[in-house]
């Protein structure tokens, strides 16, 4: 036994030196390789929704507002002062001497003329509701912008330092930006290649002031990967630095590799389950009756769930939005414990002693949807599962043919419930609860500058959707990185990891 | 010749219009454009909208008429969701496929015809053993299987190829090796068999008799004749690594057809999934459309027969 | 040729012991037979030797490795109560891959046999009628070739849904272009031959003619193509789950399990070593037993 452990051993030894040797130093070449998972549509922010997008767009543009990553604090961005008119005019005065990565200077035109495209619903922006609150922005002088709103629109400063971010006056939409896409941000795109590879220069002329700061690493060059085996290869044989979403069971080894290291940090994405309250699947179906739901909730074991699979920060929680959302707040709401018995004691009430069959649809993690179904079988709920690509998952939910669905929302990294319930409980077609008194208060929070007014609807609406259990929240999500341990790494909350900040040890 | 090779050709222009009546019918069954081009946030006044400025209300024998009619000029829409023509994106993606599929094509056939004709001049012997061997292994293991047992093997511990992209000739080495050698047992068996019938035949014992050298008989005669339904399968092969690098692609990183052709299924990017579909289905056609003249040309016997 | 001295042999063996004997002595076609007998008992009696139940694990017992992890690493969790370990959930691995062999067999034969029905009538057609029911072959032939069959499959099974159903159906419909391409090429072969055009000259029915003299007579490319096509089909459905459109939970298929443990290949080589070591085994098994039953029955064997 003794022999032979050693033996192996050995093996294990040889193949591990191999497998942490770094082919060079990177450090000497002053580029970090960087491996993302998604194929990124279009460059173009406002044409794509991938989180790969949104890291892409920080680095190259910027925002009249900058949000502070750890204290989520508005610091001037392309904008020094803001002021509000009133409830739907907002003035900005410009910052001076921004340059673009053209050459060419920052002005009151470039605003105006990105605000009021991506604000026209012809030019068909993917996510409208990002800048629908627009009505129209409007140039007062060379340096001061005038922002008039649709109707009150609360998270508009979150909006404006999230997903609105400042083209040049040239933009002509999509399709070229797609091509030579210039922004004024820490790093100017050198070469985009057909949706494989993307390599950044550092942008020297990056505006002084900038709460972004300038890159301290020289070249940044982005490879597509798809596949989670081969991005770890890449890692391990020392032809990449960075990657990320990297499978939870793997940390522990990579860790444990010399010269590799991990981290786990949370984000803002929740999961959920969205169940079928308004019989959109069936009138009538046992999720319509909200004691079958409420069974649900206690069905699940969310904190084994939480521990053993999603891993590390990961917490589970209590109410359908993120914890530091305004208006997040679960303390009037019930709390389900993990309870197979009462599970089935309310299954039994609400008519259904022998369980039932039922649907359950996902497409994020095989293992993870396994888990749910493990739960809801041990208690009677016979859900067929059906792992769907994300496309066709979403068709079939907003076409109401999903009983169970198991999704997660990052709400953008918007720290506000707007973000999240608004989006999924208004009488849209993402809503199975149509719930009119919930869309009611809703429509009031979101309408209404005033924070109290917003906080207190915001709340009857979470404590209505526990209460009815329209939706059963499982857990914050995690992301994991894996990186070379010369890279001065860390993460952030909001999912954006800041290339500009990172530097070689 | 020319009548079997009209005739073919009619066939051939045939098959891509039903191809591409399937292809249309299918994804305009299995996916509403209208929602699919809208993204995944849109709310149903946007695709309803969308429908009507698209036009995607109007009966399907018309949305079809229009859409090949544009196809047959090369326009095949713009990607719902790279806001691009289509053809550029397809065009930009095909020289990797191309060059996987003919690099793994050759690899194959490099391995499967001398493998194959060996096996059966020395019928049981050890190399005969091993050829087997290299058959039944070859069709034994799943191909995503063996690609990342090359990476593991060749990227991570010996480190002396890439693993992913396709930025040089090294790049291609390991995907062409991972995808050819899943055709070579299917292209080797059939060398093997059709040598093997060949030798057995009666003109080739008749040659064999009238004291002609071996080589001179294996070439001439056998080897033609074996070689009928393996020009066929080769043909077939190719097609299929054109259509079926999808797994290698994906597990390769490679940005070429198929690896497109996946993430628009994905994502429901119907004027992709079209353009390739048609686009692979014309490859075929004028692949077997070769393969037939060749075959009818080496042997006048199927020449008559499909006449 | 060599004209046996028949009354030297006193007890001559009759056709079938002589093949009997044949099949003995070829290793290969036995052990194709053992492995597929053997994979066929497990998966039949799966729910009578199976440890532990396939379909639910605990979390608490996740990723536990092989029991030889206790003999060679003192893996403090590994042990005989779950000799193959546990999967992501854990379940136990010895009973899923028990269970396992039931699906990649079903899938397998079934998508063999649909593909199998459709390819061998329409080729055996084409190739002895020749004329315009080969040209209408050929056309059903060549459009079945110019669809992509991964990326059909793919599109179909992400819309529909990857029940049994729809991947045995889907992967039937479309795997059978061989069938045909080979049986047309071997009738056409078969036909020219002079006894078929004897047969013809003195007025055999075409039906008598299909089946007693042209089939058999092309039924060893039929069994390798069989062979090939049924591993196919498993290795097809292992792409599919590759893809993340593989049989739906919580059933296990071999081709599924590669698939859900290929994160696992640096670290946790076993994960995803054992499902391939079965796979591998069952397409090898297949492959054996279709160029044994070829090598035993082939004509060249025959002296």
């Amino acid at each position: 036994m003794g022999f032979g452990r050693r033996i192996l051993f050995a093996g294990m030894a040889v193949a591990a030196a191999a497998a942490a040797m770094p082919a060079e130093a990177q450090k000497s070449k002053d580029e970090l390789r960087v491996i993302w998972r998604n194929v990124i549509a279009n460059v173009d922010p406002y044409f794509n929704g991938l989180r790969d997008g949104v890291v892409f767009a920080h680095h190259v543009w910027d925002h009249l507002i900058e949000r502070d990553p750890d204290t989520f604090e508005y610091k001037p961005g392309l904008a020094t002062e803001w002021k509000w008119v009133d409830d739907v005019t907002l003035d900005l005065t410009l910052r001076q001497g921004v340059k673009f990565h053209d050459g060419s200077a920052f002005g009151a035109e470039d605003v105006v003329h990105t605000l009021n495209y991506v604000s026209d619903p012809a030019n068909k922006a993917l996510y409208q509701r990002n800048t629908n609150w627009i009505k129209k922005a409007e140039q007062v002088d060379g340096h001061k912008v005038r922002i008039h709103l649709h109707r009150p629109f609360p998270p508009a400063l979150e909006f404006l330092s999230l997903p609105v971010f400042i083209f040049s006056r040239n933009y002509t939409g999509p399709e070229e930006q797609n091509r030579r896409p210039v922004g004024t941000g820490p790093y100017r795109v050198a070469s985009i290649e057909g949706g494989k590879e993307y390599r950044f220069e550092r942008f020297a002329d990056h505006y002084e002031g900038s709460p972004k700061g300038k890159a301290k690493i020289g070249k940044v060059q982005v490879r597509i990967i798809t596949d989670a085996a081969t991005e770890l290869a890449e890692l391990l044989a020392g032809r990449a630095d960075l990657l990320w979403y990297v499978d939870a069971d793997q940390l522990p080894n990579i860790q444990r590799q010399r010269n590799l290291k991990t981290v786990s940090a949370e984000t803002m994405r929740i999961g959920f389950l969205s169940l079928d309250a308004a019989g959109r699947t069936g009138a009538g179906n046992p999720l319509t009756k909200q004691k079958v739901r409420q069974a649900i909730i206690h069905a699940i074991d969310r904190k084994s769930f939480v521990e053993s699979l999603v891993q590390g920060e990961a917490r589970v929680i209590d109410a359908p939005c993120f914890p530091t959302q305004l208006g997040c707040d679960d303390s009037g709401a019930p709390k389900y414990a993990y309870d197979p018995k009462k599970a089935k004691q309310l299954l039994a009430e609400a008519g259904y002693p022998n369980g039932f069959k039922t649907q359950l649809m996902a497409f994020r993690s095989r293992t993870w949807t396994e888990a749910l179904q493990q739960d809801l079988k041990a208690v009677g709920i016979d859900a067929d599962v059906q792992m769907l690509p994300v496309a066709t998952l979403i068709q079939r939910f907003q076409k109401g043919e999903t009983p169970i669905y198991q999704g997660d929302w990052g709400s953008f990294s918007i720290n506000d419930v707007s973000a999240i319930i608004s989006s999924f409980f208004k009488g849209t077609e993402d809503d199975y609860a149509r719930d009119a008194e919930l869309k009611a208060w809703l429509d009031i929070a979101d309408n209404s500058n005033d924070t109290a007014v917003r906080k207190e609807n915001y709340k009857k609406a979470v404590n209505r959707i526990m209460e009815q259990a329209y939706w059963v929240p499982l857990n914050t999500f995690v992301t994991n990185y894996a990186h070379v341990g010369e890279l001065d790494f860390r993460a952030y909350k909001d999912e954006i990891p800041r290339y500009w900040v990172y530097s070689w040890k | 010749m020319l009548r079997f090779a009209i005739g073919r050709l009619g066939i051939a222009a045939l098959v891509v219009l039903v191809v591409s009546v399937i292809v249309f019918g299918l994804t305009h069954v299995a996916a509403d454009p209208a929602r699919a081009m809208a993204g995944e946030n849109a709310t149903a006044a946007d695709v309803e909208a969308i429908r009507k400025a698209e036009g995607f209300d109007r009966p399907l024998p018309i949305q079809y008429a229009e859409w090949i009619g544009r196809a047959a000029s090369g326009d095949f829409g713009r990607s719902y969701l790279m806001k691009e023509p289509v053809i550029g994106i397809v065009a930009h993606r095909l020289p990797v496929t191309l060059t996987l599929g003919v690099m793994a094509l050759a690899f194959a056939l490099c391995v499967a015809l001398p493998l194959g004709v060996l096996a059966a001049v020395r019928q049981n012997s050890l190399l005969d053993r091993f050829a087997l061997a290299v058959a039944v292994l070859g069709q034994a293991l799943p191909n995503f299987w063996f690609a990342l047992v090359l990476i593991v093997v060749f990227g991570v511990w010996l480190q002396w190829l890439p693993t992913s992209g396709a930025d040089s000739w090294e790049h291609m080495i390991l995907p062409a090796v991972a995808l050819g050698y899943y055709a070579t047992p299917a292209l080797m068996r059939l060398t093997r068999t059709g040598m093997l019938e060949a030798l057995g035949s009666d003109y080739i014992r008749t040659a064999r008799a009238k004291g002609l050298l071996p080589p001179s008989v294996l070439f001439k005669h056998a080897l033609r004749n074996a070689v009928i339904p393996v020009v066929s399968l080769a043909a077939v092969q190719f097609g299929f690594m054109l259509g079926g690098s999808i797994v290698i692609e994906a597990v390769f990183s490679m940005h070429g057809v198929g690896y497109l052709a996946w993430e628009s299924i994905q994502r429901s990017d119907l004027p992709v999934i079209q353009a390739i579909v048609l686009m692979i289905a014309l490859f075929y056609v004028v692949l077997t459309f070769l393969a037939d003249l060749l075959n009818g040309w080496l042997d006048p016997r199927l020449r008559v027969a499909g006449a | 040729m060599t004209i046996a001295p028949i009354a030297a042999e006193p007890a001559a063996p009759s056709p079938r012991t002589l093949m009997w004997r044949r099949v003995r002595a070829h290793k290969g076609l036995m052990f194709g037979i053992v492995v597929l007998v053997a994979m066929l008992l497990m998966a039949l009696a799966a729910p009578l030797i199976v440890p532990h139940d396939p379909y639910t694990g605990a979390l608490a017992r996740r990723r536990i490795p092989p029991v030889w992890h206790a003999w060679f690493y003192d893996h403090p969790r590994a042990g005989w109560t779950y000799p193959l370990g546990t999967d992501r959930l854990g379940r136990d691995y010895l009973s899923r891959l028990i269970y396992g062999s039931q699906i990649s067999l079903l899938i397998g034969f079934s998508a063999m046999f649909v593909s199998g029905i459709i390819g061998s009538t329409l080729g055996l057609l084409a190739g002895y009628f020749g004329g315009k029911v080969d040209m209408v072959v050929s056309f059903f032939v060549t459009t079945r070739l110019s669809l992509p069959v991964v990326l059909v499959a793919l599109a179909v099974v992400a819309v529909a849904g990857s029940s049994l159903i729809v991947l045995i159906l889907v992967l039937g419909l479309l795997l059978w272009d061989r069938f045909a391409v080979v049986m047309r090429a071997a009738t056409q072969q078969a036909r020219s031959l002079d006894y078929v055009a004897a047969g013809e000259a003195i007025g055999c029915s075409t039906s008598y003619l299909l089946l007693r003299e042209v089939l058999p007579n092309v039924l060893n490319p039929l069994i390798v193509v069989a062979t090939i096509e049924m591993a196919n089909a498993i290795l097809l459905e292992a792409a599919l789950s590759f893809l993340g459109l593989g049989v739906r939970p919580p059933q296990p298929s071999w081709g599924l399990m590669l698939a859900e443990a290929k994160e696992e290949i640096f670290f946790n080589t076993w994960m995803i070593g054992l499902p391939g070591i079965a796979l591998f085994l069952l397409v090898l098994g297949i492959n054996l037993l279709g160029d044994g039953v070829r090598d035993v029955t082939a004509p060249e064997n025959r002296n």
